[in-house]
C-alpha cells in the first residue's frame, strides 16, 4: 500500500522550545487516518508542516511519494498541492466574496481538474445559497463551503484540521457521509484531526494520538474499539489484574475512580475469560486516549 | 503564476470595481475643484497601488486566507509575483480609465456648467499624451514607496508591517534627501538633469527612463520580497 503522506521525524522548535518532537506518521492510501491531541499537542502545526505552511527545524515530509516543504518550486508546488483538498478550522475566504466568487477563486487555483458541476451539487446538497456572502454563513455552513471547494477539484489526499467543528450532529453525519462516498476509491486518503472522537469512531481506519509533540500511540481503530476495553475493578481486583500477565510485563494504564479503578484493556475479550466478574466495557477512542495519556 | 495571479483577481475584483467608482468620482472633483486633468489622473495613479496593496493585505490577514491561499496549487515564488502583478495590472487599469475620464470631461466641458475658465482649462488638457504621463508620475512615486513597503507587508503581515514600515520609510526619505544634497552639490550633474527634464525634445526618453527605473526598482523589491516570503512561517 503506497503511502500519501510519509512524515518522519519532524521536529520542530520555538524559541527553543520544541513543539514537535520527532514526530512520524504516514496515510496511506485507501485509509482514514484520524490525529487526535489536547490542545496545543501539536496537531495543527504537524499539519502545516505537511502542507509545507511552515519549515521544520529537522525531519522530511513526503507527498504523494515527492518530497515537500515550503520552498518547493513551482511545478512540484503545482503537480502535489493539486491533488490535496484542505480543510481548516475557519472558512478561509475573503468575508465579502459570494459563495459562487469563492468557487471561481477555487477553479482558477485548480484549472484542470475543477469540476463546476460537482460543486453545485455540494451547493445544493449543503443548502448553501451561491449568492450569499461568506461573512454571512454560519460556522457550520462556512465548513460545509470549504468541504464543497475541498471535494470539487477531485484530489486524492484530504487534510481536513477541525472540520467537523462547530456542526451540529446532522450535518457533522452528512459530512462524514461525503467523506466516506470519497473514500470509494482506494487510492484515496484522509488525514483528519478532530478533537470529535465520536466522529473518528465512524470514519477512521486509524487513530494516531500526538502529545506534547509527540506520538502518544498509533494504531488501528479497530484495536481500540473492537478489541481494547475499559475494566472496572475494585482496588482489590486491580492489584490481581495489574499482577496478571495480561499486559506483557508492562503496567497497565489505569485512572482512580471515586468508584473503581479503570483499567485500559488490550483485548477485552480475553480480559473477559479470565476476570469474568470484573465489568469490562468496550472501550471508545475517548477512553482510551485518556488512560493512555493519564494512565 | 497564472493560478495565482487570478485566485488574487477574482479575490478583489469587486472590491476593485466599487473602489475605481468611488475613485473616478473623487478624480472629477478634483479635477473640476483644481481646474486640472492632469491633477485628476495622477491622483488616481497616485492613490491606486496602495489601495490594493492594502486592500489584499487585509484579506491575507483575515480568516487564515494567506494559510489556505499558501494550501492551493501555487509556489511561494508565484503567490508574490502575483501580488506585484495584480498592483501593477491595477495601477495601470486606473491610469488608463482616470485618461478616459480626463479626457470625456476635457470634451465635455464647455457643456457642463462650469465656470468658462474652468471649462478652457480642462479643455486645453485634454491631450492623452500628458495624461498618461502625469498618471504614470503620480503611481510611479508611490509605486517606488510600494517597492519599499511590499517585501515588509509580505513578510510581516499588516498588522506586523504597520509598525516597521513608517521606520523604513522615514529611513528612506532621510536617505534621499541626504542623497539629493550630495547630488546638489555636483552642480554640473544637477543641471544636466534639469537641462534634459526641460527640454521637450529630451522628455519622452527621460519618462521612458523613469517608467524604466521604477519598473527596476519593482522587481529588486519583488526578489527581495520572493525571498522574504520563502522563509515566512505561515
Amino acid at each position: 500500500m503506497t503511502n500519501l503522506i510519509t512524515v518522519s521525524n519532524l521536529v520542530k522548535r520555538y524559541n527553543g522550545t520544541a513543539v514537535l518532537d520527532g514526530v512520524s506518521l504516514s496515510v496511506p492510501a485507501g485509509c482514514v487516518t484520524g490525529f487526535i491531541g489536547a490542545n496545543g499537542a501539536g496537531k495543527t502545526t504537524t499539519i502545516r508542516m505537511i502542507m509545507g505552511l511552515s519549515k521544520p527545524d529537522a525531519g522530511d515530509v513526503v507527498l504523494l511519494g515527492e518530497p515537500f516543504g515550503p520552498n518547493a518550486d513551482d511545478a512540484t508546488a503545482r503537480r502535489i498541492k493539486s491533488r490535496i483538498g484542505v480543510v481548516f478550522d475557519t472558512c478561509p475566504f475573503v468575508g465579502d466574496l459570494p459563495v459562487k466568487t469563492a468557487g471561481a477563486l477555487m477553479r482558477a487555483a485548480f484549472p484542470e481538474s475543477w469540476r463546476q458541476g460537482i460543486f453545485e451539487d455540494l451547493l445544493k446538497q449543503f443548502d448553501l445559497d451561491p449568492k450569499k456572502r461568506v461573512k454571512d454563513l454560519s460556522r457550520g455552513m462556512g465548513m460545509k463551503l470549504q468541504l464543497a471547494c475541498a471535494l470539487a477539484h477531485d484530489p486524492d489526499l484530504l487534510v481536513l484540521d477541525e472540520a467537523t467543528a462547530g456542526l451540529d450532529p446532522l450535518a457533522r453525519d452528512e459530512i462524514l457521509d461525503l467523506l466516506r462516498n470519497f473514500m470509494a476509491s482506494e487510492q484515496r486518503g484522509i488525514l483528519i484531526s478532530s478533537h470529535i472522537t465520536t466522529d473518528l469512531e465512524k470514519i477512521a481506519d486509524r487513530v494516531v494520538c500526538i502529545d506534547k509533540g509527540r506520538i502518544a500511540f498509533d494504531v488501528e481503530k479497530d484495536e481500540i474499539t473492537d478489541l481494547a476495553g475499559v475494566a472496572h475493578c475494585r482496588t482489590a481486583e486491580f492489584e490481581r489484574v495489574r499482577e496478571s500477565d495480561l499486559f506483557a510485563g508492562a503496567a497497565p494504564k489505569n485512572l482512580r475512580r471515586a468508584m473503581s479503578v479503570d483499567v485500559l484493556v488490550p483485548d477485552r475479550f480475553g480480559f473477559a475469560k479470565r476476570f469474568p466478574n470484573i465489568a469490562c466495557d468496550r472501550a471508545t477512542i475517548d477512553d482510551y486516549l485518556q488512560l493512555m495519556l493519564e494512565g | 503564476m497564472k493560478a495565482a495571479f487570478l485566485c488574487e483577481f477574482t479575490t478583489i475584483r469587486s472590491t476593485f470595481a466599487q473602489l475605481a467608482i468611488i475613485y473616478l468620482i473623487i478624480g472629477v472633483v478634483l479635477g473640476v475643484a483644481m481646474e486640472s486633468l492632469v491633477a485628476l489622473t495622477a491622483c488616481i495613479g497616485a492613490m491606486t497601488p496602495f489601495l490594493i496593496i492594502f486592500t489584499l493585505a487585509g484579506y491575507d490577514a483575515t480568516n487564515g486566507w494567506e494559510r489556505f491561499r499558501a494550501c492551493l496549487p501555487v509556489s511561494r515564488g508565484a503567490i508574490v509575483a502575483s501580488r506585484y502583478a495584480i498592483v501593477l495590472v491595477a495601477t495601470l487599469a486606473m491610469i488608463a480609465l482616470s485618461c478616459i475620464l480626463a479626457l470625456a470631461l476635457g470634451a465635455l466641458a464647455p457643456m457642463l456648467p462650469l465656470s468658462a475658465s474652468t471649462a478652457e482649462s480642462l479643455a486645453e488638457q485634454a491631450d492623452l499624451s500628458l495624461l498618461l504621463i502625469s498618471g504614470l508620475g503620480g503611481s510611479g512615486i508611490v509605486l517606488l514607496v510600494s517597492a519599499l513597503v511590499l517585501p515588509f507587508l509580505i513578510r510581516f503581515g499588516m498588522n506586523k508591517a504597520m509598525r516597521i514600515v513608517p521606520v523604513v520609510v522615514m529611513l528612506a526619505i532621510l536617505l534621499a534627501i541626504a542623497s539629493f544634497s550630495q547630488l546638489a552639490e555636483l552642480g554640473a550633474v544637477a543641471q544636466l538633469l534639469h537641462d534634459t527634464v526641460e527640454n521637450p525634445a529630451s522628455q519622452p526618453l527621460v519618462i521612458a527612463g523613469t517608467v524604466v527605473a521604477v519598473l527596476a526598482i519593482y522587481v529588486i523589491s519583488f526578489l527581495a520580497a520572493v525571498r522574504l516570503y520563502r522563509s515566512k512561517e505561515l
